[in-house]
């Protein structure tokens, strides 16, 4: 027992110089965050914030409502695994997890059926410019023909441009929701279109093949994406099943489930805790790993500046 | 103890073998009216020990020096410059942008600095724990030394995995924005533009990282008014990053021999498109592995707890039981 006690508390003071070493290190190179303390009147205003910078699509009472529910429903699947109690923040916590994860895989949907109207919507383009080389008519081949947000956003650019707005502001509004390079790209090339005098069937065409190709590599990453958020869901839901099986056979055969004795005392209750939040972390990670390094990250600049100096006498090159 | 002493013995054998077999380097002949380029082992008559030699170098690397020497002394410089610039990470004084907040470090100085300030304080850590440990398991005291010379060592390395890191991120995020932004800078020169008014139509509206070298490129070109400087600044920033090395050399020696840009960037298109499908291919694999890893690991620990622990806590009340 003494010799217990000596290994407590040298662990104890092992574990407090790490922390000072630690305090210390943390001051020394971490930069002045800022201030993240949630207010409570904010909190919703806060989480719609995230959810619209991921462009997700929701209202935050909404996601909160779904997380809770999915939430509650995965506490109990746990509780019924285990019969530990203890388990059900953890299962809350990954509701929220699921339900984000969900709508980022609908938003990348979404875009991925977007890219594909846009690739033919380019290609719609292309067949309007030769017969008559007009940008409305263009504009309007696309509101016309085109597929779901695609023939939406250029019906958005024909009515702004009727208005009397330049193609390069309205074309940016939609831009600016988008966010996605594809566009941007076509907009460049509709753009230049409508700027030059000459003749831009082929420039158009070229963008169409381009506009295509970029499609179909985004819709391979998210294929790619898609795949391995699956992948990984077999290790991560795989314990719980076959300890829910367990149970469940036993029960039917013993009357008392496997490790209910164990589930039920405090050491059994927080090894189920620490699993479930395992189990959290490791889906959250793997979430978050499968988009890693896949999107272009953008990046603020001088906007508009380039644009005022654009008016000004360049050389001739290329 | 012992061991202790016979590993000082050992270092101490190998640095005077060290001193007096090491090759001293040869002095070039010096010519009238040149100031001869002193190699830092062969000062003082070329005399000098092997720990001045180390000193020198150790103080030639802390003060940031020797970044255009090629041998492995101004090599281990050129590399981390190579880094700093690669993550966008680089300032120093007389820089045009102000530096990036966000980064640690941003020159030589300041990342040696970091080097040995992380290498104190995990040093510090690492005796702290050695110390715990010793005090656990009743090992001989100098074993914490073991822990400190350890932390301080991955102190010391940890600054170079966090900007080999960043410099990585970064140039695998130029590559994948190349893929969008090159064929549109084809399509604006193409239409029979300049090629400056396309990167400032590029550069007007945000865009990642691709787009700000660009940027930076063309801020070179409004102050020199010579694009070939703009297009060599952004290979010296992005060495490390070759399809943005290699369409900034096409475009020099385009512009230098006074050909066409428009071909160029139509051979660069195709080729970002495919380096682009590459690298989310290559993004794809690395994801899954770093997500097995994690998910492996995580999944065995969980089989332990929930399948493992009621059968070994029935073991240990059976055992308390008897």
């Amino acid at each position: 027992m003494g010799a217990m006690n000596e290994v407590l508390i040298a662990a104890g003071l092992a574990a407090a110089a790490a922390m000072v070493v630690g305090i210390l290190f943390a001051g020394l190179t971490r930069r002045p965050g800022r201030v993240t303390a949630v207010q409570r009147e904010t909190l919703l205003p806060g989480i719609q914030v995230r959810l619209d910078r991921a462009r997700l699509g929701v209202e935050a009472g909404s996601y909160l409502t779904r997380s809770l529910a999915y939430g509650a429903v995965c506490g109990l699947l746990m509780v019924l695994a285990t019969g530990a109690w203890l388990v059900v923040p953890a299962g809350l916590l990954a509701g929220f997890v699921f339900v984000w994860s969900r709508l980022e895989s609908e938003r990348n949907e979404r875009l991925n059926r977007y890219h594909k109207a846009l690739a033919s919507a380019a290609d719609t383009v292309v067949n309007s410019w030769r017969v008559r080389p007009s940008m409305n008519r263009a504009l309007e081949a696309v509101a016309t023909y085109g597929q779901g947000e695609v023939a939406a956003d250029f019906e958005e650019v024909r009515r702004a441009v009727r208005g009397g707005s330049s193609l390069a502001a309205a074309l940016q509004a939609v831009a600016d929701r988008r966010q996605s390079p594809i566009f941007d790209a076509l907009a460049t090339a509709l753009i230049v279109a409508e700027e030059t005098s000459g003749e831009v069937s082929e420039v158009l065409a070229r963008q169409a093949q381009a506009t295509r190709e970029m499609a179909v590599i985004y819709e391979e990453t998210h294929d790619q994406q898609r795949g391995q958020r699956a992948d990984v869901m077999v290790g991560i839901v795989g314990p719980w099943a076959v300890m829910a099986l367990m149970r469940l056979t036993t029960a039917a055969s013993q009357g008392l489930g496997y490790g209910t004795e164990f589930f039920t005392t405090l050491p059994g209750q927080a090894a189920a805790l620490a699993a479930a939040l395992l189990t959290v972390l490791a889906y959250t990670h793997s979430q978050r790993t499968a988009g890693r390094g896949l999107v272009v990250g953008r990046v603020s600049l001088e906007r508009g500046k380039g644009e005022a100096a654009a008016g000004a006498a360049e050389p001739a090159a290329g | 103890m012992e061991t202790v002493l016979a590993f000082l013995a050992g270092l101490s054998f190998l640095l005077i073998y060290a001193g007096l077999t090491r090759p001293r380097v040869a002095a070039p002949p010096r010519q009238a009216g040149q100031e001869q380029q002193v190699h830092p082992t062969a000062r003082s008559g070329g005399r000098t020990g092997f720990m001045a030699a180390v000193a020198e170098d150790l103080a030639a690397w802390l003060q940031g020096r020797g970044t255009g020497d090629r041998s492995w002394r101004g090599g281990l410089n050129a590399r981390y410059l190579s880094l700093l610039k690669q993550a966008d990470w680089y300032w120093a004084p007389g820089e045009a942008a102000p530096p990036v907040t966000q980064a640690p470090f941003w020159n030589l100085e300041t990342l040696w600095t970091a080097k040995v300030v992380h290498a104190v304080l995990f040093g510090l850590g690492g005796l702290a724990l050695g110390l715990g440990a010793v005090v656990v398991t009743h090992a001989p005291a100098p074993l914490a030394a073991v822990g400190a010379v350890a932390g301080a060592v991955v102190g010391f390395v940890d600054p170079d995995s966090e900007v080999a890191g960043a410099a990585e991120r970064r140039r695998r995020q130029i590559v994948l924005e190349m893929g969008y932004k090159v064929p549109e800078l084809r399509v604006y020169v193409r239409s029979g533009r300049t090629f400056v008014s396309a990167l400032r139509y590029l550069t007007a509206r945000p865009g990642g990282p691709f787009v700000r070298e660009l940027h930076r490129g063309l801020q070179i070109y409004d102050i020199t008014a010579d694009l070939d400087r703009g297009l060599a600044a952004v290979v010296d920033r992005n060495g490390r990053c070759e399809p943005l090395v290699n369409l900034c050399s096409d475009l020099r020696a385009a512009l230098a021999e006074g050909g066409e840009l428009g071909p160029v960037l139509e051979a660069h298109a195709d080729t970002a498109q495919h380096e682009q499908r590459r690298l989310l291919r290559q993004q794809g694999q690395d994801n899954t592995q770093q997500m097995s890893y994690v998910v492996a690991a995580t999944t065995l620990v969980v089989i332990f707890l929930l399948i493992g622990g009621p059968a070994l806590w029935t073991v240990v009340t059976s055992l308390g039981g008897m």
